[in-house]
């Protein structure tokens, strides 16, 4: 059983939230416990954490790495 | 004898006294001689001597007076000279020092200038890349407020989509 | 400006249109369990390696020091974070690093790399791993060359030579700092580049170095790294490892570099703070048991390159701060055990007027003669013999006794010698003025000068010296050695210069 913090800008539906869990857990062979919090400072997109490993799939992720390559 | 003799002589003059009084004469002549004659001469001698040694010392003494006076001279000479040449040679180092003085400045300036160049370079290249990252900082921040604002539950929904699609693939 | 621009916009456009929308990033992480005094924490993170940099978003910065089973002790960089449990912790993969290059050159920076001068960014191709292996043995070549700090005392008998280290020590107030920063300054046009470690300063005290490295012209050969007393302990802590790692940055390029880490007292008393707040064992004075090691490792770093590898050198002035001239404490004594030697600051002297207060009795170079040009070597013996005899003579002749000619003889030399050897703040004497000095004052040439003369006759002979006789200066710095020609000028020059400096006295007193 795996501890999973995803996190969103607003609310999803419960459609989006099985459709998470389905590909997560097939991911670890394992069940996953999920635990959804709301962060409108991610402005939109997705934030997984696992307890090892971040998948930040966020809006404001996006726009740093875009402003990174931008400046090099 | 003598009587005889006496007797021969009329006037009165005694033969005897005549030669005791020539004998006096005899005898005070040579002592005076001796007593006065030779000293004074001596004397006279002497005193010859002494004016003699006096003219000639005059004459000597007079000779160096000359001969310093001509040292004297010719040292007043040379000394001119050597201060003029003292005053040559510091006024050959003074120019020198001048001119090294002068070198060092313009060497200094020069490294100046250089510097600023540089500088100038560096701050225009330093500007350029301060303006490259202001405007992609001011682009990001539109991006940022636009988004924040409009984003529907659907296109939200979508993009969960998209990063979902992309996680399940990276598995294999 | 104009195509500047345009070119400015072409680039963004170009690098928007090939930007990868689609690649998130997936990140090692761990969370925060619990954030104490600037201590964290962490589950999670099972991969990172001891000393890596850690971030959290905010612009938050932690070192992972512990490395336990099932969680990671880490100290915070940075001040006052608002951070809370649960907080998301990234590994950034890399070992604290630091910017390294000609760039740094003229800037004060912290020990980030970040740039705390009001200036531009620091921004480098090369970066270097803060904490590196020093120069193995067969790396090493032998200290034979100088390093002069411009002050007569040292550079006579307690010879600094390039690739040594020389422990400053003495107590608060005794011009520890001040000897550092003319020896800085001293390194002027000598193509020796310069770091200053500040640990632990005040704010005032650091701005007031860099302004005086200003105004002598010696910033644009200088990097200051400054972790001030309000920055946190671990910054406090890496502040000599970011220098020493900007430092070897230049040695192995072939550079002659100096560096001053003012002061180690500090920084292990930081390293204390760290250690104690991750739970480590503590040992004598609540240190920990590897306070030996932080400073050994930094200091054998410092080397004398072999030609092979470009021949660059490091040379390392560490300060200590001891208390009531105790250097038997525990920190001094590690230090001393680890340099090659010692200059010994007494408050005594401080305030008796003899400034620099350097002990020389105490004072010591373990590199010595070897690193002295055969001029400083020649009078250096003489100069220290002279003044161990004043010295014990002094005691004695407190004692009020009537005093036999030759004893006299010695304290007057010897207070001659102490008077000549006082220097101000700010003023390098040459190596080549040195020599001449010391030449003069131990053939005791100028024992009929009352003593508080000698410094502005001396001032005065010296630049007469420049003037009239450059050539003994030319020779000097050319050959390195005193002939005996120049010596007996130096002496004819100096006793007609004497009766020139009575004769305008005496005149200008009339």
């Amino acid at each position: 059983m795996i501890k999973l913090t995803i996190t969103t800008s607003m609310e999803i539906s419960d459609e989006e939230k099985a459709k998470i869990e389905k590909v997560f857990a097939k991911k670890y062979n394992e069940e996953i416990y999920p635990v959804y919090l709301i962060d409108d400072a991610i402005i939109g997109g997705i934030i997984v954490f696992d307890g090892e490993k971040v998948y930040d799939g966020s809006i404001r992720n996006q726009l740093t790495r875009l402003n990174n390559s931008l400046s090099e | 004898m003598m009587n005889d003799l006496l007797l021969e002589l009329p006037l009165g003059i005694d033969l005897i006294k005549i030669l005791l009084h020539l004998l006096n004469f005899l005898i005070l002549f040579v002592a005076l001689t001796f007593l006065l004659y030779k000293p004074i001469i001596k004397f006279i001698h002497k005193r010859q001597d002494d004016i003699k040694k006096q003219l000639d010392d005059n004459a000597n003494l007079k000779k160096e007076a000359e001969n310093l006076k001509e040292e004297y001279q010719s040292l007043l000479k040379n000394a001119d000279a050597e201060i003029e040449e003292k005053q040559k040679t510091a006024e050959k180092n003074a120019n020198a020092l001048a001119n090294e003085t002068l070198n060092d400045a313009k060497l200094k300036s020069e490294e100046i200038i250089k510097n600023a160049i540089e500088y100038a370079e560096l701050e225009k290249q330093r500007i350029a890349t301060e303006m490259k990252e202001n405007i992609s900082d001011i682009a990001i921040n539109i991006a940022k407020e636009i988004l924040d604002k409009d984003i529907k539950k659907e296109d939200n929904e979508r993009i969960i989509d998209e990063c979902l699609k992309e996680w399940s693939e990276n598995n294999d | 400006m104009e195509n500047k621009l345009l070119n400015i916009t072409q680039d963004i456009t170009k690098k928007l249109e090939s930007f990868d929308f689609k690649n998130h990033t997936i990140s090692t992480a761990g969370r925060i369990i619990s954030c104490n005094d600037g201590v964290l924490t962490i589950e999670g993170l099972a991969d990172v390696k001891n000393g890596e940099l850690l971030y959290i978003s905010g612009d938050h910065y932690a070192l992972a020091l512990n490395l336990e089973e099932n969680a990671v002790g880490a100290i915070l960089l940075t001040n006052n974070p608002s951070l809370s449990a649960g907080d998301i912790v990234y590994a950034t993969g890399r070992i604290v690093g630091v910017p390294v290059g000609n760039m740094l050159l003229g800037r004060v920076i912290n020990p980030l790399g970040e740039a705390i001068d009001g200036g531009a960014e620091i921004k480098s191709s090369r970066y270097r791993n803060i904490e590196a292996a020093a120069p193995p043995i067969f790396d090493r070549a032998k200290v034979a060359t100088p390093l002069y700090t411009g002050i007569k005392a040292i550079d006579c008998m307690v010879p600094i030579g390039k690739g040594q280290r020389e422990l400053i020590i003495g107590d608060r107030q005794t011009g520890k700092t001040a000897l550092a920063i003319d020896t800085i300054i001293n390194q002027r046009d000598k193509n020796v580049i310069c770091v200053y470690v500040a640990i632990g300063q005040k704010a005032s005290g650091i701005a007031k170095i860099v302004s005086a490295l200003k105004e002598h012209d010696a910033m644009s050969y200088t990097v200051v790294v400054s972790s001030m007393a309000n920055n946190p302990a671990p910054l406090q802590y890496i502040a000599p490892y970011t220098g020493t790692a900007i430092a070897e940055e230049f040695m192995y390029q072939g550079k002659d570099v100096l560096i001053v880490y003012d002061d180690l007292s500090k920084h292990a008393v930081a390293y204390r703070t760290i250690s104690l707040l991750l739970r480590r064992p503590s040992g004598r004075e609540a240190f920990p048991g590897d306070i030996f090691y932080i400073h050994s490792k930094l200091l054998e770093r410092s080397a004398k390159l072999s030609e092979s590898l470009g021949g660059g050198s490091l040379t390392a002035l560490p300060i200590i701060e001891t208390l009531a001239g105790d250097i038997s404490a525990y920190i001094p004594t590690n230090v001393i055990s680890i340099t090659d030697g010692q200059i010994y600051l007494e408050s005594e002297l401080f305030h008796s007027g003899i400034r620099p207060a350097v002990n020389v009795g105490l004072s010591v170079s373990r590199v010595g003669g070897s690193a002295q040009c055969a001029a400083m070597r020649k009078v250096s013996g003489k100069i220290r013999l002279d003044l161990a005899h004043y010295r014990e003579m002094l005691l004695f002749s407190q004692f009020g006794a009537d005093l036999d000619k030759s004893t006299k003889a010695i304290l007057n030399k010897g207070e001659r010698l102490t008077e000549s050897l006082k220097q101000e703040q700010y003023c390098p004497v040459s190596m080549a003025d040195t020599v001449i000095e010391m030449e003069v004052m131990v053939n005791d040439l100028l024992s009929d000068m009352p003593t508080k003369e000698i410094k502005s006759f001396m001032d005065a002979f010296i630049s007469h010296i420049h003037r009239r006789h450059n050539e003994i200066i030319k020779n000097i710095n050319r050959t390195q050695t005193l002939s005996s020609e120049d010596e007996e000028t130096i002496k004819g020059s100096l006793n007609r210069y004497k009766e020139r400096y009575y004769h305008e006295r005496i005149g200008t007193k009339a």
